[in-house]
């Protein structure tokens, strides 16, 4: 595959300014990082094309093999309140669902791929986006989030560690053809940037109704992992701040916050 | 009488909690509320006196052991009396300030599980610095301090959820 230019990929504020490192720990961290100092825009893209320390929830390493994942992180500054930062993350979701979907439709030979709470992307049940944001306070006092997505794209399954085979999954696996990652990346960063709008013009209050319409786990038997038990009830939807609720066995509700939800 | 309504605590129990456990026995249809987590257990009882509801707290104290309710109950009037080992607290002083938790989540005192703390109690602290992580729905969101000053309270433990606008440090701005 020809060599990739990924500079070109951005919309007039999502990616108006991308960069592409051949190595880095993480792209969450160097991004926020310079954010904190009020270094980089809102809008501003790193990719990397292999993250050493790439990190997932509770410092799960994410794997990339190098070239073949699209690994990047983006700087926003949503006015959001407090208690509903996290709503950033399942909007991002959205984003990329809909941007691979443009992107990839014709190839995707209508594969299930659908959204996890609260903001993975699975494809045939198995993980194929994943998303941790992080949120801070720059030096002029501006909350601002990075919001990290790693994309597998052209892992063939020897690709992935022993552990994550029966996990994993990659746009190349579930369809047989290898993707230019450009092609996906444009499609993505436009599609967040159309996202970002709707969140600046209309606030937050569209996405938890929005995301769980495209998952459609109303109704569905959930269960739910953290470090310490695991439990199981109905999906009664998501709240405003987009905590999933829970119908339990013994007709109480539970709410969640975090967790590994199948 | 109905089974006693049980639930789980999720944090250490403040004396603001148990009051708004009281209010909150105090309005609702319930007559007992017990509520245990490790170490400690609040039982609220509402008592039916000739003026009406009327209620009462039992209190035990937190020890390794089972533990034995002590209050002592005359007629329709509740004598509390406490024997809860008091919680290491601050000194007294007009400079504490507590730093709260915005959002609903699970609070991490580290970056990572390996990491060191960001603070511990006795630390001197600046505005800007970050204190700890509340970690919801896969968004790390880090506290900062707001003042200077010195950790002088630790509200929570590692990995514990957390409440909105639960208090989650307590810095002493005067030190």
């Amino acid at each position: 595959m020809p060599k990739e230019d990924f500079t070109s990929c951005g919309i007039s504020l999502i990616g108006r300014s991308i960069r592409v490192l051949p190595e880095v720990s993480s792209t969450n961290e160097l991004l926020k990082a310079e954010a904190e100092e009020c270094l980089a825009s809102e809008g501003t893209v790193i990719i990397a094309e292999h993250q050493t320390a790439g990190r997932g929830r509770l410092d799960r390493v994410w794997e990339s093999p190098p070239g073949k994942s699209l690994l990047f992180s983006l700087l926003l500054y949503p006015e959001i309140p407090g208690d509903k930062m996290q709503l950033i993350g399942l909007m991002a979701s959205l984003a990329v669902l809909n941007g691979l979907e443009v992107a990839q439709l014709k190839h995707l030979n209508h594969q299930i791929i659908h959204l996890k709470w609260p903001n993975d992307i699975l494809g045939t049940k198995r993980k194929l986006c994943g998303i941790l944001s992080e949120a801070g306070v720059d030096k002029n006092g501006r909350r601002f989030t990075v919001v990290g997505i790693g994309i597998n794209v052209n892992q063939t399954l020897n690709d992935f560690p022993e552990p994550l085979r029966n996990t994993a999954t990659s746009l190349y696996i579930m369809t047989g053809k290898k993707h230019p990652r450009t092609t996906l990346l444009k499609s993505i960063l436009a599609s967040m940037e159309d996202h970002y709008n709707r969140l600046l013009n209309e606030g937050v209050e569209w996405i938890p109704q929005t995301w769980l319409e495209r998952a459609g786990i109303r109704g569905k038997k959930v269960e739910v992992k953290d470090s310490n038990n695991t439990i199981s009830g109905t999906c009664l939807g998501l709240n405003p701040d987009g905590a999933l609720q829970l119908m339990m066995p013994d007709d109480s509700i539970q709410t969640i916050y975090s967790g590994d939800v199948s | 009488m109905s089974p006693l309504p049980k639930i789980k605590a999720r944090q250490p129990m403040k004396i603001t909690e148990i009051r708004r456990l009281i209010k909150l026995v105090e309005s609702s249809g319930i007559n007992e509320l017990e509520i245990e987590e490790e170490g400690s257990r609040v039982r609220i009882v509402k008592q039916i006196s000739g003026d009406g509801l009327v209620p009462t707290y039992i209190t035990t104290a937190p020890s390794q052991s089972e533990q034995v309710p002590s209050s002592v109950q005359s007629g329709s009037t509740a004598i509390e009396t406490p024997v809860v080992a008091p919680e290491p607290s601050p000194p007294i002083t007009d400079n504490l300030v507590k730093i709260t938790s915005p959002m609903v989540g699970t609070f991490y005192r580290a970056p990572s599980p390996e990491a060191p703390s960001y603070v511990q109690i006795g630390d001197k602290v600046k505005p800007g610095q970050v204190l700890c992580i509340i970690e919801a729905m896969k968004l790390m969101n880090e506290i900062e301090a707001e003042v200077s000053g010195e950790i002088v309270e630790i509200t929570t433990e590692n990995a514990q959820p957390i409440e909105f606008g639960q208090v989650i440090f307590v810095i002493d701005s005067g030190m």
